[in-house]
């Protein structure tokens, strides 16, 4: 019996020994670097609202912009919530959530803004660059080189045109609040709204249009610096993670995605195969790989290989009616139609 | 003699906290340079070691390579990874006191395939980690190279020299003409193709049991549209074709570290390193432009997947970036 006891006792200490050292869950790993917010201590958080929403990049019925608020002069940047918020998500089944009003709405979802150029916004001064796209433009009236027309935008929807956007300068964008030309959302990181092993999915649907096709020499891609794909290409948008609250106005280090390149529609000297090709892209935003990550942002980067040509190649091409007013982004930018976000 | 209960527990509290401070799992650094123990592991090393994405960049001078090897002298390696980086910030996480970085503990290894190891040139110092060159089909070549041109002390080159010159990890079709795996085979559609690409080690005892892996790929698929290096506008078969499969292997990293070059020569259609999903994705046309994908790889359905291998099926292309993020265990 007391032979049985010590040994009942050994095996006890050595076990504490080596467990209590050596104990750890799988996939326990603490998230990474910058953490100011709390993490969440639920793995999936229920009763957090609608899993699947999307955003609409369209004002009026069917859109999830507001019409009637439009600023007038543009969104404002280095501005907390400075950008043009959206006011509706629409569920997988099409019911409309309005925020502030329909219980649904996603709570992981604070908030979903663009910039919307204007005088007002100092990272894009051109009233025509970033904004919805009018009836007037919506019609056949690009013209190419061989002067054939082509619908140079979708009405309602959100649209950049670089024609307008580089007529006062050429900017360089980094993710950041003083970006000019962008979409953001602004992630609920708390208990209530995700759980700590939750993440997001974003299906982003637009056109991505360029005049100069691709590249035959590709080291222009490359410079003393590393990877330059705006050296190579007429649009450079990237997608940025923010790891720090919103309210500080982070700088994001590095891209987290490369969204443009690839572009899709081209036109060149002797064809016209501009038609407006609408595409999707899926984005997976591992929110459980950093607590600290609380906004997803498109931006607009660069667009200099388009700034080279905008007197000779994108003035030609790219005119509505023919006569260098621009407003063209089917020609030359992009059309958003639709992000839907879904929690996985 | 321990009589009562209450003196035993005391020896247990007592003993278990001695536990807690005098050991820590060796198994919190295994993967790290074997100069690194318990009681040197700095905070930041510590932080770097537990993160749970990570970044490589397939540029030369992050990685093993024909003038900074890895290894003894006596049997010097090229291809693995030198450089880890934050995956939000792209700084290069702290040294591991032995030439590189520490890597986060789920990543084993990460490594590419490289044809030139087995360059014959005097200043070549990791041919002993390479094919043979007494076979025509294993000789040095620049199917898949860091696009760079290395030199020795003198001056004198070292591998099969640059093309275009970007020092990223590049992959030419032309080159690999009789050099892939399939080598034997007469016909050059076949001996060219799966000679190059990426390999994605994983520790998985590092991930849940219903945790999964996001992969983002950085690169430039080639196509007609493209030209080569001379100017000349590249042709059809010079389409890129990327597959992504994954692998299970049970090899540790010292094993892992010390595989010949080019690797693709021991790891294809091998019983031994089973493929357990065959082109988990195709990565194919378009090409000609920048791109920058990113591959959902549900480990979570098989715990003996190790291997994510990133594999040129056909084609040309620079592989430019990848960064690796565990996606949380529900």
């Amino acid at each position: 019996m007391q032979k049985a006891q010590w040994s009942f006792y050994l095996l006890t200490v050595a076990l504490t020994i080596f467990g209590s050292s050596c104990f750890s869950t799988p996939g326990s790993a603490p998230s990474s670097t910058t953490s100011t917010s709390t993490t969440s201590t639920v793995a999936v958080a229920e009763n957090a609202g609608e899993k699947a929403v999307k955003i609409i990049f369209k004002t009026g019925d069917g859109g999830s912009f507001d019409s009637a608020s439009l600023p007038a002069t543009g969104t404002t940047i280095d501005t907390v919530d400075g950008g043009y918020e959206a006011t509706a998500v629409y569920t997988m089944d099409n019911v409309k959530l309005i925020k502030g009003v329909s219980s649904l709405w996603p709570k992981w979802l604070s908030r979903f803004e663009i910039g919307i150029s204007g005088s007002s916004n100092l990272g894009a001064d051109n009233a025509d660059c970033a904004r919805f796209a009018t009836n007037t433009e919506s019609q056949p009236n690009c013209v190419d080189s061989l002067g054939g027309s082509f619908q140079c935008a979708v009405q309602n929807f959100f649209r950049v045109s670089e024609y307008d956007c580089m007529q006062n300068s050429l900017v360089t964008e980094n993710g950041s609040y003083s970006d000019g030309v962008y979409l953001r959302a602004v992630i609920n990181r708390s208990s209530e709204a995700l759980g700590s092993s939750e993440n997001l999915m974003a299906v982003l649907e637009y056109t991505a249009a360029g005049i100069q096709g691709t590249p035959t020499d590709i080291t222009k891609c490359f410079t003393a610096d590393g990877v330059a794909p705006q050296e190579c290409s007429d649009l450079l948008w990237n997608a940025y993670l923010w790891d720090k609250d919103p309210a500080t106005k982070p700088v994001p280090l590095s891209r987290f995605l490369m969204l443009i390149p690839p572009i899709t529609s081209f036109s060149d000297d002797t064809s016209k195969t501009n038609t407006g090709l609408r595409m999707t892209r899926q984005i997976f935003i591992p929110l459980a790989s950093n607590s600290s990550i609380q906004a997803f942002q498109l931006s607009r980067i660069t667009s200099n290989q388009l700034y080279t040509v905008r007197n000779t190649t994108l003035l030609n091409r790219c005119s509505n009616g023919g006569v260098g007013s621009g407003n063209s982004p089917l020609c030359a930018g992009v059309v958003f139609y639709s992000i839907t976000f879904y929690r996985i | 003699m321990i009589h009562s209960k209450r003196s035993f527990l005391l020896l247990v509290l007592v003993i278990g906290g001695a536990g807690l401070f005098l050991f820590s799992c060796a198994k919190n650094i295994r993967y790290t340079a074997s100069t690194l123990t318990p009681t040197t592991v700095t905070s930041d090393q510590a932080e770097a070691l537990a993160l749970t994405g990570v970044k490589v960049r397939f540029y030369y001078d992050d990685l093993y390579n024909l003038s900074n090897p890895a290894g003894l002298a006596a049997n010097y390696c090229v291809g693995g990874v030198k450089t880890f980086r934050n995956p939000y910030s792209s700084e290069a996480l702290p040294s591991d006191g032995n030439g590189g970085t520490i890597r986060p503990q789920f990543i084993r290894d990460v490594s590419v395939d490289l044809t030139d190891a087995n360059s014959v040139a005097d200043s070549n110092t990791t041919a002993n980690c390479a094919a043979s060159t007494a076979y025509t089909n294993t000789q040095a070549s620049k199917c898949s190279i860091f696009d760079h041109q290395f030199v020795d002390a003198s001056n004198a080159p070292i591998g099969m020299g640059k093309e275009y010159n970007t020092g990223y990890y590049t992959v030419l079709d032309t080159q690999c003409q009789g050099k892939g795996p399939l080598n034997t085979s007469i016909d050059p559609l076949l001996n060219r193709l799966y000679a190059g690409g990426i390999y994605f080690d994983l520790e998985r005892s590092e991930f849940g049991e219903n945790e999964n892996l996001l992969l983002d790929l950085l690169f430039y698929p080639f196509g007609p549209a493209n030209n080569d290096a001379a100017g000349v506008a590249l042709t059809k078969t010079d389409e890129a074709v990327i597959q992504v499969h994954l692998v299970k292997t049970g090899l540790t990293y010292d094993l892992l570290s010390l595989m010949i070059q080019p690797r693709f020569l021991q790891y294809f259609a091998t019983a031994q390193y089973p493929t357990l999903v065959q082109s988990l994705s195709i990565i194919s046309p378009p090409t000609g432009q920048m791109r920058h994908e990113q591959i959902f790889i549900p480990l979570a359905f098989n715990s003996s997947v190790d291997r994510i291998r990133v594999e040129r099926l056909s084609g040309s292309g620079v592989f430019l970036e990848a960064s690796l993020y565990k996606t949380g265990n529900k």
